[in-house]
């Protein structure tokens, strides 16, 4: 099987293709849940993506940030399988693709983890108080 | 059902390098995946990753210029009532270059 060359993804096939293999668009409608907030925005996630959380001033705004972030965010969806973290934290696939950006090093995620959680956790609620939350 | 969460050491300082709407908006976020950790939560493949533990990441606007990523590193305690965070991860990034 001849395998398509640098042709852009979604062009037409030519009828004289050499190749089977080739993009299609696939339309997807996704539902979100919108919760007003008591200050007037707009809080928005598609349950179906973990993560999608976004926040506008309207509903309109909300929309447009899930249409811009979802494409990215599905591709992302599923088990993080990478296969390596850069020293800016940027974690990517063996295909080079990053899929995610854990704001710390590979020596800071590891930092500590040998620790053991014995006498080492606090409630979140303490925690939130002690910083006035 | 809510899960109780506790913050492992690290991830108190973690939390503790937060600014101070960064702070809520991350206590907002470790509310809401207590209340739905397998819906949220990623697993993880080690390595590179910790053994055992999973992932929840989020993103929040920082206005015209900037996007903000956190990264919430958890685990199950044994007796599965409990989420214990293990790390905080935070970046923030300019807008138009990913």
């Amino acid at each position: 099987m001849d395998l398509p060359g640098e042709s852009p993804v979604n062009a037409p096939v030519p009828k004289d293709a050499r190749t089977d293999l080739f993009s299609i668009d696939v339309p997807v409608t996704l539902s979100a849940i919108v919760r007003r907030e008591p200050d007037g925005t707009f809080l928005a996630e598609i349950p179906s993506i973990p993560g999608s959380q976004v926040s506008g001033e309207s509903v309109e705004e909300v929309r447009a940030k899930l249409a811009r972030g979802a494409p990215s965010k599905l591709g992302r969806a599923g088990v993080v399988t990478p296969v390596r973290i850069d020293d800016r934290g940027r974690v990517f696939r063996a295909d080079g693709t990053e899929v995610l950006d854990i704001g710390m090093t590979p020596e800071e995620l590891l930092e500590g983890r040998a620790e053991g959680d014995r006498g080492r956790l606090t409630p979140l609620e303490d925690v939130l108080a002690e910083h006035g939350l | 059902v809510s899960y109780a969460v506790v913050l492992h050491g690290r991830a108190k300082r973690e939390f503790a390098k937060l600014s101070g709407g960064h702070k809520v908006i991350a206590a907002d976020h470790l509310r809401r995946l207590a209340r739905s950790p397998a819906k949220l939560g990623r697993p993880t493949v080690s390595p590179p990753f910790p053994p055992g533990e999973m992932i929840y990441d989020f993103v929040e606007d920082g206005g015209f210029e900037t996007w903000h990523s956190f990264t919430v590193f958890f685990k199950y305690d044994a007796g599965e009532s409990t989420l214990i965070i293990t790390g905080i991860g935070h970046s923030e990034h300019p807008r138009g270059i990913g």
